[in-house]
């Protein structure tokens, strides 16, 4: 993807909703462990 | 036949848009601009999510790999007490999290459940169908598989009553006080918790 479009999606993944309260998780129970991927 | 119907509609709709062109400079480049936002913001995202899953993928390797390398480990992996449910999409790849457990932290918990939520194609799935189990090729290592199934008309949260696992490996669990679910920060697609 050429670079606006990376930053586009950077800009609108970063506003997505949390799985952990999508999925109704226990919050003191979840751990969230995030990875870098590259795009 | 096809290109025939086709190119009848498309002389049609030519010539709807030449009538309509006129009116671009006055006004009718409002909602064009929406569109053309709107497109852009969701093919990037469908773009982005696609290159992010396969990259994740590649990263994830292969579960039955990576199970069968635990076992073949000298010495042993430490196992802590307690159940760690890893939220995983799919059954093909071994969740990063667990990836890290490992390779990080040098542990993996005693009761291992990597689940998987897959929405079916049906509004409601029945209890009975709900989850599959699956230990992947051994019985004794406490590291177990579950696809957990809903149905399109469904929340995919976890009460007990909507037909969470009552099968005895599962509540020879459940008693267990720490039990920590680990999750990708933003996986749209696979996720939950029997908790």
């Amino acid at each position: 993807m050429t670079r606006w479009r990376k930053r586009l999606f950077v800009a609108t993944a970063r506003i997505t909703t949390d799985a952990a309260e999508y999925f109704g998780l226990p919050r003191d129970r979840t751990v969230i462990m995030g990875s870098r991927i590259t795009v | 036949m096809v290109l025939l119907g086709g190119g009848a509609f498309l002389a049609v709709e030519v010539l709807f848009l030449a009538a309509n062109v006129t009116k671009i400079p006055y006004g009718a480049w409002v909602p064009l601009l929406i569109a053309i936002t709107v497109f852009t913001v969701l093919t990037t995202w469908q773009r982005g999510r696609a290159l992010v899953t396969r990259q994740r993928e590649h990263d994830e390797g292969s579960l039955r790999a990576f199970v069968d390398k635990l076992h073949t480990r000298r010495p042993p992996l430490q196992r802590v007490p307690g159940t760690a449910v890893f939220l995983n999409r799919g059954k093909a790849t071994a969740p990063l999290a667990m990836r890290a457990n490992v390779e990080h932290n040098h542990i993996l918990h005693e009761h291992v459940v990597i689940l998987a939520i897959e929405t079916s194609p049906v509004p409601h799935v029945p209890p009975a169908d709900r989850v599959v189990v699956d230990d992947l090729g051994y019985t004794d290592d406490g590291i177990s598989h579950v696809t957990a199934h809903f149905g399109h008309m469904e929340a995919p949260t976890s009460p007990p009553s909507c037909g969470w696992p009552t099968r005895p490996a599962w509540k020879a669990h459940s008693t267990s006080t720490t039990r920590p679910t680990f999750c990708p920060p933003s996986s749209c697609a696979s996720a939950g918790s029997p908790a």
